[in-house]
């Protein structure tokens, strides 16, 4: 095993179920849902009328040295989500040599809405309408650079971009990097957000959307039998990955260990997955392999789940694939039942449940799952939260254009 | 004209985050009042916005202090 080991130090989210960690991970045990009726759409036509949107954002409120009114909105949720984590993990600027940390915050369609604006000002205003701050808010690493000027970093700064799995490659990159020695600190995570309507119209076109629209909290049902389509969500969650040692010797809190991290592709088509999910298995048992864990000793998995109709039962297939008859004991949890799916970050929000898991041995329920399809019967928690003992957990994040990543999060030894 | 410094002002002033009553003519953009050169290009922004008009190059170059800002607003040479 590799000498360099990472654990988790410190959570920071703005989801749709609250500003920050506390909230968000009470929301998800208690069940609570995030999803609504968005007033955005209600003229559109459009069969999608419904979304998880983080209210009552206020900017305005992040304690940051910068000027956040110039950043896009997807940067303004993550900054917030970072800037809770490096506080949560007791981080000051002695802490840390600034130059071995690095920042890694993944996202979808980042702030591309700003395209969308300029596109209108354009159309009625030519040159001069296109605003002097369109291109670094519409860059896809906006979010990442924002989060390490924040906090003088001179290590690496990027943006890993997987559509809905983007913030697991930057947590797995996170952990890699900090292995090979580039770093010893990593604010890890993703952001999206979803404040233009043609975030939902995109999806809604393309016919992957819910349209359960006069029940919303009951939209996103992940392997449910009467599952229709994803719910869009926007949010972010943020880690704070360290090195070991490094964390050992400032006696910080250690909430898990961040053990193992799987990449593969599932090619086959843009959209649709390999039904037996052959690369979703193939990114679980790569990252079992990578924390030198066998199959048997997993205990939970924070599923991809997103509520369509392919996703689930391929999951299932492939959980079954990779964890053999461990599959039929271990607990699955659906994150995207509450907070629908936030695409580029919602493998971060998936991540910090589990490492809440296995810190408070307590996994969160699938809601909305009342009648399972036949083709998924797995444990899925559905309805309520459970006390477990957690020692190892798993958490799926698959995306459009094939890629496939697992996380393997252990309780922290 | 006592208007559009006033305009002018309170541009200034939500850019830099500071206080428009505060802002003198003599105050430097850059050495009193901490703007850097991003700030400077979103200011001409928001000024040619603001007052419907077009600062070119050269004349944006030489603009300075918050006295050079009133000036070139008023002066009538933004076309």
């Amino acid at each position: 095993m590799n000498p360099r080991r990472v654990v988790v130090t410190g959570l920071g989210a703005v989801s749709p179920l609250g500003p920050d960690v506390r909230a968000t991970w009470e929301g998800l045990c208690a069940g609570r849902s995030g999803v609504r009726r968005l007033g955005r759409l209600e003229e559109e036509d459009c069969r999608s009328r419904i979304g998880a949107e983080v209210r009552d954002f206020d900017p305005s409120r992040i304690p940051s040295r910068q000027d956040v009114r110039k950043l896009g909105r997807a940067a303004q949720l993550a900054l917030a989500a970072a800037i809770e984590a490096w506080g949560d993990a007791g981080l000051g600027p002695s802490a840390v040599d600034a130059d071995r940390a690095a920042a890694l915050v993944g996202t979808g369609f980042g702030d591309s809405a700003e395209s969308v604006r300029n596109a209108i000002a354009h159309e009625r205003r030519g040159a001069r309408g296109i605003h002097p701050l369109y291109a670094t808010r519409a860059m896809v690493n906006a979010p990442a650079g924002h989060v390490a000027m924040e906090f003088g970093f001179g290590g690496p700064v990027f943006a890993p971009v997987s559509a809905c799995a983007s913030a697991a490659h930057a947590l797995g990159l996170g952990m890699r990097l900090i292995r090979w020695g580039d770093a010893d600190v990593v604010v890890a995570g993703g952001t999206e957000e979803i404040s233009c309507v043609l975030s939902s119209l995109a999806f809604d076109s393309l016919r992957a959307l819910s349209a359960r629209n006069d029940d919303p909290e009951h939209a996103s049902r992940p392997f449910d039998r009467a599952r229709d389509g994803f719910v869009l969500g926007e949010g972010s969650a943020i880690a704070i990955l360290e090195e070991r040692e490094h964390a050992l010797r400032r006696g910080a809190r250690i909430y898990a260990e961040l053990a193992g991290f799987g990449m593969a592709a599932d090619t086959g088509h843009l959209t649709a997955p390999d039904p037996a999910g052959r690369g979703a298995a193939l990114a679980m048992r790569r990252a079992l392999e990578d924390a030198g864990r066998a199959p048997e000793e997993v205990d939970h998995v924070n599923a991809h789940g997103t509520s369509t109709p392919l996703n689930d039962p391929m999951e299932t297939r492939a959980i079954r694939a990779a964890l053999g008859r461990r599959a039929e004991v271990v607990t699955v949890s659906a994150t995207k039942s509450m907070v629908g799916h936030m695409l580029g970050a919602a493998a971060a929000l998936g991540f910090l449940a589990t490492v809440k898991a296995v810190a408070e041995g307590t996994v969160h329920p699938t809601m909305n799952l009342e009648e399972p399809d036949a083709e998924c019967d797995l444990d899925y928690v559905p309805g309520k939260a459970r006390r477990s003992d957690v020692g190892l957990a798993l958490v799926n994040a698959f995306g459009f254009g094939g890629p496939c990543a697992s996380l393997a999060v252990t309780r922290a030894s | 004209m006592i208007d559009m410094e006033n305009r002018a002002r309170e541009i200034l002033a939500r850019q830099l985050r500071t206080d428009p009553v505060r802002l003198r003519a003599d105050d430097r953009l850059r050495e009193d009042l901490g703007a850097d050169s991003l700030d400077l290009v979103e200011l001409i922004y928001e000024f040619e916005e603001a007052f419907d008009t077009r600062i070119p190059d050269e004349q944006a170059v030489d603009i300075r202090t918050v006295g050079d800002v009133f000036a070139v607003i008023g002066s009538g040479k933004a076309a």
